[in-house]
This record gives C-alpha cells, structure tokens and sequence, in this order.
C-alpha cells in the first residue's frame, strides 16, 4: 500500500476552529439590513379543500410587510424530480396533509408575524383521509391525487433467477415479518432560509444545503427567473442527514414574501415546526422468506414490502424502493430473488431521502432473518455470513460489480475483536451478542448525463492555495478531505489551503451528495485539478530555475530540482511571477471526473452496472437484558468499516460514531408516532434522541479493501456505516441474550416485557 | 409568549403584597425552569410575573439533631443533591434531587419549584398554531395524545415528593393570615395544583430528624439515560427495631403514575411490624403497583408504568432494606 504524507492520517477538520468556537455562521445567523422575519400559516386539516382565504386583517395589523397565500406562489413547473412532478405546492386550492403551507407573513418581528397568522381566516371543507399504505390502495379509498389510481406510487416487482426453482432446492426455508417505524433526521438546527433581492431582480438566498446547484435550479424553475438570476450561498449546515437535500417550500415562501415586501425575509422554523410538517424516513413492512440448503448456501429470497410514502414523494420513495432492492442484494451471494415492491401515497406529510436511502428498513429485517436462518440450520450466525458474503470479482445478482469486497474481513474482524465464538457459548443470564452488515454503494446511475465532479484549485500569489468544488460540505467531512488530497499532491503542509464553501455565482456546477459518492469523486477530481495547477508551477518555475519541468519536484516549501540541494525557488515566488505573467490571472487547475456507471431503468429492469463501488461495514453488539424491566443496555459496540480506503481516520471514526448514535437511536427511542395525521411526539422531549448517556463506546476497526477505481483506493462510509447494521446487531444479540425476537421497530423495554410475556405462555 | 410585567421584591412582604394585588393574575417565578417552558407553550399566560429569588434567606440547609433539616424554598436541587448532611442523614432526598433534569437544570432549579412543577404531557403541541381546538392542558377539552380521554392523561413528575412524602416532611407556607404548615403529603391537590392559595408563598421544606435505624432509596425509571421526566419513580423508606430487625415503619412514595405523587398505603402497612424477607417484598411490590393509578399514553402505557413501580419498588425496597440492615446489626 502506497505510503502518504497526510493520506490516511488523524488530521483535524479545516473547521473545525469554527465549529467548536462558535464562530461558525449558520443561515439562521444571518442578519441583514431592514430584514423581516417570515412565519408559515399551516393546514390544520390532512385532506381538505380551501374555499376562501381573507388577508385583509392581517395586512393591516402594523408591522406586518407581506401576506402571501398559496395562490401567490407562482403555480408554474413547480419543483422536484423527487415528488411528483410540478407538485411541491400542487394546488393551490388543496391541502393533504396537516402542515401543508396556506399562506405567509413577512412582519418586523417574529412575534408579530406569529400573530399576525392568527389573523387570517382560511375556511375549510374537509376532505376523507386515508392514513394507511394498505387502506390506500384499497379500491373506494380517498382519492389524494385525481389523476392516480388507489394512491399507488410504486408497485413493481424485480425478479431474478427462478425464485421457485430456489425454494424448492431449499432444504430449510425460513419466513417472518418485520416492521421499521418512521424516523426523523432530527438535526440539531431547524432550518432556516434568508431570501433577498436586488434591484436587477436577482435573488440571494442564504441557506443550509446539502445540494445548493439543486436548490438554484429549483428555485429559478419555480419562480421563472433566469438561473443566473439565483445565487445560493451555503452557510454551515447543522445537520442534513438527507433532509436538506432538495428546495423546501419554506425557501419558496421566503423568496415571494422577500420580493413582495420588498425587503430580505428570514424564516426559521421551531421544532415543532419542523417536527410536525418536516419529512421523514418512511416505514416499511416486510414479508421475508429465506430458503438455504444444508450447508448454509441462500437458494432463494422473496421479499414483500410495503412503504407509507406519505404525500407527495414520488421519485424518492421509487428510488429509495428499488434502492433497497439492489443494495440488499448486494451483501450476499443470490442467485434467485423475487423483491415485490409496493409503495403508497397517505395524508401524513411527506417522506424524503434520510442517511442511507433505504438501508435501514430491510437491513433490520434481512440480518436479522440471517440469524433465524442459522438458528434453523445450527450453525454460527457469523458462520453463516461467511459462507455467502460478497467477494471482490464477484457480480451481484443485480449486475453490480465488486471490486473492493471487504465484506468477509469485515466479519471476521469484528467477531474476532470482540469475543465472538467465546461469548456466543458461553452463556451469561440475560446477556447476548449479535451481528449485522450492511452493504452500500458508491455513486448509483439513476438518469442520463454529467455524474461526476469539478475542482479547481488556484495558488494565490503568497503561494497559498484555494479550493473549490461544486459539492457542498454539510457535516460528513468532504472540505477537509479535498484539502488534504491538494496538500499531498503539491506537496504542502494542509494549514496552506484552504477550501472555499459553495456560492453558486462562483462554484462549479455540483450534481450533488446521492449515493454516498461525494467522497469519491472530489478526492478523484480535486487530484487532477492539483495535478494540473502543479504542472502549471512548474512551467513557470522551469523558466525561473531554469530546469527541465520533467525534474522539478516541490519540497520545503519550493520548487526544487530532484536530487539537488542548491537550486530552488519558494513556491510563494513562482506562484506571484505566474500571477504578474498572466496579468493577474492566478494559476488556476480545474479538474473533472465523470461517472461511466450504467442507468439502471425500468427498461433494464434495474439490472446492470448502476453503482461504480459497494462498501461493507460488519457491526457485533453485546447487550445485556434486565428481564424484570425490559430495559436493554448495549455493553459494547464494535464496527468494522470498509470503505476502501480512510482518506481522514479521524473523519471516518466521527462519522461512524455519529451513525451508530443515530442507529442507537431510531433502534431504542425513536419513532414518529401520528394519529390521524397528527404527529403526536413533536418535540425534542418526545421524539427521543439518544444522549451522549445513552451511547456506548464505540470500537471501529479498519478495513482497507482498496477499491480500485478511485486513485487513492476510496469508497464511501460517512452514509451507512455503523448506522443501520447497529438494530439488527442489538436486535440478534438481545435474542441471543433472552430468546425473544423482537421485528419492530424501535425496541423498547414494554415490547421486550411483551414478548418475554408472550414467551412464557 | 403573552406580554407580562416582571417584579423583584426584596422582602417577602414585598411579594405578598403584589401577590395579593395582582390575585390570580401573578406567578411566583424563581428557577423558571417549569414556569417558562408552560409559558412558551402557552399552557401558563401571567400577566405578572413575581421574582423570589432576590428574597435574602430563602436559600439554605439548616440541620438540628432535634429539629431536623430546613431547606429553604430557592435551595438549588444541586445544593440539595451536593449537601453532606442531606447525603448522609436523609440520602433519599439527595438521590431524588439528583435525579431531577440535567445538571444544568439542577443549577438553577429550585425545591421549591420542583415541589409546585406542573404535570406534564409530551404530546402536548401549540394547538393555537395549528388552528386545532386547546386540549385539555392548554384549558380545552380535547386530548390529541390519547384517543378518548375524559380528562389530561399527564402525570406528575415531581421527583422529590416521594422522599419528602416517605421522610414526612412539611412545607411552610407564609400567606396574608400567616404562616402555616402542611404535610407534603397533603400539599398536592391535583394535577399540577397544590394548597398554596393564590397569595401564599412557600417557603421552606422541613423534615424531620430520622428515627435510628431508618434507610431510603428512590429509584425512577426513563427511557433515557438522563434528562428524562420518570415514567415512573419510587421512594422507599423503611425504619427497623433495633435487634430484632421487624420493621416498625415503611413509606413508599409513588411519582409518574398519577396525577399527583402518592404514597402506597396498602404496601406500607404490609411490612409494618413483621420482618421484611423477600416473598413479602413482592407482595409489597405487586401491591404499590396495584395501588398506582397510572394513565397511558404513547410514551408508556398504564401497564407498563404499573409494571415499573412493582420492579422499582421491589429493587428500592430491597436496597433500602440492606442498608438498614447494615446499619441497625453492625
């Protein structure tokens, strides 16, 4: 393995200065001139017709800007390849779920403008409801959308191989059903949207993004202005986790009240706010059939399952289905599957992408139907994993090719690390160990056209150097990792560079953060925009020296001659001799990889080559029961990660830290819990998150399976590591532990009091 | 927030007398960490608000070996919780306190506050914001957090009650007729109301002086590690003979799993003169849990929390019982 300078090495994050001092800038500390404070006016009803808004009293409340309702906000192509098309606010008569906007106010302050939402009148006729994916796609259910049948948003099925033929080959065959509950990204900052406009009519906004190319081109389609009339700059994000991926309404209604006021407008939204309207990860019920011969081989898998998609999403809940399909299938060696996908539209507000895309559900469901597999078979769980794992040169059943396939290393790392063979047998009362693995791709090919990255990075004339990409960093680490990838490269200390956050007036395009590939494309695009600013040095530095370019080499700090200690020129003098040589222009390298994955397409019914990498991660937990109580207590928690290659361990550690906090999470506390379509646990004492109390220490151990189309080896990680394989681990551990499988989702004490209950009888 | 105008007297004269002029309409606010939460959500609008906390001696722990402990109203819980003579005499006390919130919390809440803290509902949402009629904690008669309750489903939490109750302390209220006395045990009325009449103050908290041979426990139960309001918490309190071990007084007090905290009478009065060993102790367990009166909601059902307080009292029963044990033998 090649050795780097600072490639693989502990290094701190470039903000890390910013972020623990508080000095940071959010979107929500944004304070500009004359600004007002916005407030949303929202659907009290999950289906109901809007017959009449009257504004008057609240326009003429003082202190209040700008009243705009839904009928001011302009109805054209509307927003989003991820809900349905031209939908984000489809009618403007209509509303479908509680939370849906009616209306906006812009006042002085946001008490006032709080107020002033009181004021307005909106009269209703409510509409049936349907809150159930099932009942839903009932005939005679409500109808939500007119032009949709039963409320169906997907209903498909991808088969391969000969599912039947599979079973029956089977010598035991193994079904069950699982249920994974609603979750919400619950990011520490509630979002906030500044939104200003200039005189020429050109819009700013100020925002969080995780995708601010998207958020321009969404935001110049919705209110018909030129792209070039929208800037986008992205201020730290707190939190993202795939809610902050795509323009939200609240940035729409911020944009028509900025520009009716004629004033900058900020809105924040409360918790509950956020709570109660934000999207979510959508549940999922699973019928899991397993069939395996004797010697522990899968013959066959036939899964059914059955999403609430909530309102409006569309493209996301397909994807995230098929998704959950492809990336399954991708842990273990099938041959026949038979996945029958099933998604529907309900009057609950709107699901979207959350950290991982689907790998959540059915990880619960699949590891933990490998644990009742070899129960049934009387082997090792761990044994068993083995025995089918994915391997490097392998193509999934899906037509997915593994290049870098750790998986198998990942296992028997973990199990060995902690204990695994010797805890498994060696009983202790009310105390188990469990496994779990994920499989997650690199890049996936949805669509057609430009997947890749741009970087350019300039050396300024002090010889220091500046970096931009088009994607933006939101938490996970990729600034850093681009900075790191350009000191190497030139051969400077890191403190050198620096990584500038996206503004979208000068920012090239980025296609955004989908299918954990950022990591892999900017350290593969900010490498050859390196490469190509270092060439540009040398140039000028041969002619400086003079020296052939072919011999020159940077080290201490300059350009030198290889092999000689005498001639030399500081970087700092060639870069300000380039800078004055091309009147001004700084050397400037850009560099560009694209995505040469295959589209995967109903066409090509999913399969083929859609995913350029897959990495693995293999999680084991030891719990310990109290069977009085029900209460579970996670002893220790060991992750192996492969991501191909660690560009920074010490990102990669916090990520996966954070993960399996956030899996230790929606594994234990968290559940979005409505009635009617009401959220009912809106606030942060309810919707339970996990503390820095509640989270074990956490072993990660390193797996480098040196994916080979990157340049240094790297896949993903950040996304899905530790996160997902987290419940199925505590899930099988707590089996192992008190015998009583637990298949919903979250675990808590009252279902393990249930279920020991049920046990007994 | 509702608009409300802020005083701080400096005597406690001062604050009667606003108290009584502003009746019904004023707040005692001291730590303000129950107060200003009720006040944000809209559940508590007071036009005045009365700040105690400048009152000069309403913040201490007295101890007499006769006279017991006196904790004044504004004793932070961290006093409380952090004070050698409440660890050491009445230790109870000093784990229910800690128990209270998160440390910051603790800081800046006061006993006082914590005994008058209102019931709270996790569900409850600001119904006003979303155009939906007040449930019953916001003054309505609707509950959006279980279907077809007759009445708010939430609990108490007011997690040093049980000692209190269990150490048979009192409060001390000082109202426009004077000063009086209450048991803690008679000082909650129902949900979220106690006895101080709109123009009284609370004062102190006074306990006892514990007989020989008397140990507590308080064990609660959340989901969380901390910061968690009890799904359902118990005290414990048992004193024994000297010799002979039978046990000559118990109290078990009960939060989380009613309206207001309670004591388990029938589970008291089943270890009192007999010699507590483990078959009673499960029968004084399944017997407090009977007498719980729990509500459910989404956060833990009815019989989940009665599940709770047999296993707590069980396991605070048992604590207590070995360390006056340990005390009364050796």
């Amino acid at each position: 393995m090649k050795e780097y300078r600072i490639i693989g090495k502990r290094v701190p994050r470039l903000d890390a200065k910013e972020l623990v001092t508080g000095k940071a800038k959010y979107s929500g500390d944004i304070v500009l001139p004359m600004m007002l404070h916005g407030k949303i006016l929202r659907s009290p009803y999950p289906h109901a017709r809007i017959l009449h808004i009257d504004t008057s009293k609240a326009e003429r409340m003082p202190g209040v800007k700008a009243v705009v309702t839904r009928r001011d906000v302009p109805q054209r192509k509307r927003l989003h390849w991820y809900i349905r098309p031209g939908k984000e606010i489809e009618d403007a008569d209509k509303v479908r779920c509680i939370g849906d906007e009616v209306a906006g106010v812009a006042a002085v302050d946001e008490t006032l403008a709080e107020e002033a939402l009181g004021l307005i009148g909106v009269e209703y006729e409510e509409l049936p409801a349907v809150f159930d994916p099932e009942e839903a796609m009932k005939p005679g259910a409500p109808q939500i959308y007119d032009d949709v049948k039963n409320n169906i948003v997907i209903d498909e099925i991808i088969e391969r191989g000969d599912v039947e033929k599979g079973f029956r080959d089977a010598d035991v065959i193994v079904e069950e059903s699982f249920t994974t509950q609603p979750v919400v990204h619950s990011h520490l900052e509630t979002i906030p949207t500044v939104a200003s406009w200039d005189a020429s009519g050109k819009l700013t906004i100020w925002i969080g993004s995780m995708w601010p190319a998207g958020e321009r081109a969404d935001l110049a389609d919705t209110l018909d202005i030129p792209l070039s009339k929208v800037r986008v700059i992205n201020c730290f994000v707190g939190g993202a986790f795939g809610n902050r991926a795509r323009l939200s309404c609240q940035t729409v209604f911020a944009a028509v009240l900025a520009r009716q006021a004629g004033h900058p407008v900020k809105i924040v939204n409360t918790r509950e706010e956020e709570y109660m309207t934000g999207p979510y990860r959508m549940g999922v019920k699973f019928q899991w059939k397993l069939g395996a011969r004797r010697d522990g081989t899968i013959t066959a898998e036939h899964v059914k399952a059955i999403a609430d998609a909530g309102v409006r999403t569309q493209a996301v809940c397909r994807g995230i289905m098929i998704g959950m399909t492809l990336r399954s299938n991708a842990l273990y060696r099938y041959n026949n599957v038979r996945w029958e996908l099933k998604a529907a539209w309900t009057n609950k507000t709107r699901t979207t992408m959350f950290r991982g895309f689907g790998t959540a559900q059915p990880t619960f469901a699949r590891e933990s139907m490998m644990d009742i597999l070899a129960k049934k078979l009387g082997m090792d769980t761990a044994g068993l994993k083995l025995k089918n794992a994915i391997r490097t040169g392998d193509v999934t059943v899906h037509g997915w090719q593994i290049n870098s396939g750790g998986l198998s290393d990942c296992i028997k790392k973990t199990a060995e690390s902690a204990g695994w063979k010797e805890k498994r047998t060696k009983k202790i009362p009310g105390r188990g160990i469990g496994i779990a693995s994920i499989a997650h791709e690199t890049e996936w090919r949805s669509g057609e056209g430009f997947l890749g990255c741009t970087a350019f990075v300039r050396i300024l004339p002090d010889g220091r150097v500046n970096v931009m990409t088009g994607e933006a960093e939101y938490g996970q680490g990729g600034d850093t990792a681009c900075g790191m990838v350009v000191a190497e490269e030139l051969g400077i200390p890191l403190d050198w560079v620096e990584v500038t956050r996206i503004d979208t007036d000068i920012s090239p395009y980025g296609v955004g953060p989908w299918g954990s590939r950022l990591l892999y494309f900017e350290t593969a695009a900010t490498r050859l925009a390196a490469l190509d600013a270092k060439r540009q040095l040398f140039e000028i530095a041969s002619r400086m020296l003079p020296a052939k370019v072919e011999d020159l080499e940077i080290g201490d700090e300059k350009v030198k001659i290889i092999g000689s200690s005498g001639r030399a020129v500081s970087i700092a003098e060639v870069a300000q001799a380039a800078t004055y040589a091309r009147g001004g222009a700084f050397i400037t390298g850009k560099g560009t990889v694209d995505s040469d994955a295959e589209s995967f397409t109903k066409a090509t019914k999913y399969y083929g080559r859609s995913a350029l990498a897959t990495y693995f991660d293999t999680a084991v937990a030891e719990v310990q029961v109290d069977t009085e109580t029900g209460e579970i207590k996670v002893l220790n928690l060991t992750v192996a990660s492969d991501c191909g290659k660690a560009i920074n361990l010490l990102s990669l550690e916090g990520q996966i830290q954070g993960a399996t906090a956030m899996g230790i999470g929606s594994k234990f506390f968290e559940e979005r819990i409505t009635q009617e379509g009401r959220m009912l646990n809106s606030t942060l004492t309810s919707y339970q998150v996990p503390t820095a109390l509640d989270i074990p220490s956490i072993k990660m151990l390193l797996v480098e399976s040196m994916e080979p189309s990157n340049p240094y080896g790297a896949k993903g990680a950040g996304e899905s590591t530790g996160i997902d394989s987290t419940a199925p681990a505590i899930a099988n551990a707590i089996y192992d532990a008190i015998g009583v499988r637990i298949k919903s989702l979250p675990i808590t004490p009252e279902k393990i009091l249930k279920a020991l209950e049920e046990k007994r009888r | 927030m509702k608009d409300f105008e802020y005083f701080e007297p400096v005597t406690l004269n001062e604050a009667r007398s606003l108290l009584i002029r502003y009746r019904g309409r004023a707040k005692v606010i001291a730590g303000g960490t129950d107060l200003l939460v009720g006040m944000k959500q809209g559940i508590v609008n007071p036009a005045y608000l009365v700040n105690i906390k400048k009152i000069p001696g309403l913040n201490h722990i007295d101890y007499d070996e006769k006279e017991g402990f006196r904790i004044g109203v504004l004793t932070t819980l961290h006093m409380v919780e952090t004070s050698l003579e409440v660890n050491n005499k009445i230790g109870v006390l000093a784990e229910a306190a800690h128990k209270v919130g998160a440390r910051r919390l603790r800081n800046v809440g006061t006993i006082g506050g914590n005994l008058c803290q209102d019931t709270k509902c996790l569900h409850y949402a600001k119904t006003y914001l979303w155009g939906w009629a007040p449930c019953y904690k916001g003054g309505g008669d609707a509950c959006y957090a279980v279907k077809g309750a007759k009445s708010c489903p939430a609990m108490a939490i007011t997690e040093t009650a049980p000692a209190l109750i269990c150490l048979g302390a009192r409060a001390r209220l000082i109202g426009p007729k004077g000063e009086r006395t209450v048991a803690i045990e008679d000082f909650f009325v129902s949900a979220g109301v106690t006895v101080l009449a709109e123009d009284e103050i609370l004062t102190a908290i006074e306990i006892p002086q514990p007989p020989p041979h008397t140990a507590g426990v308080y064990l609660k139960y959340s989901k969380r590690g901390a910061i968690d309001f009890a799904i359902a918490g118990a005290a414990v309190v048992l004193t024994l003979q000297s010799g002979d071990g039978v046990c000559s007084n118990a109290r078990i007090g009960l939060i989380g799993v009613a309206r207001t905290p309670i004591r388990a009478r029938r589970a008291e009065g089943m270890m009192r003169g007999k010699k507590i060993e483990s078959d009673l102790i499960d029968q004084v367990a399944k017997s407090a849990s009977k007498e719980a009166r729990p509500l459910g909601d989404t956060y833990a059902s009815a019989s989940y929390r009665r599940t709770m307080v047999e296993a707590l009292v069980k396991r605070a029963t048992k604590k207590a019982l070995a360390v006056v044990t340990r005390e009364a033998t050796g």
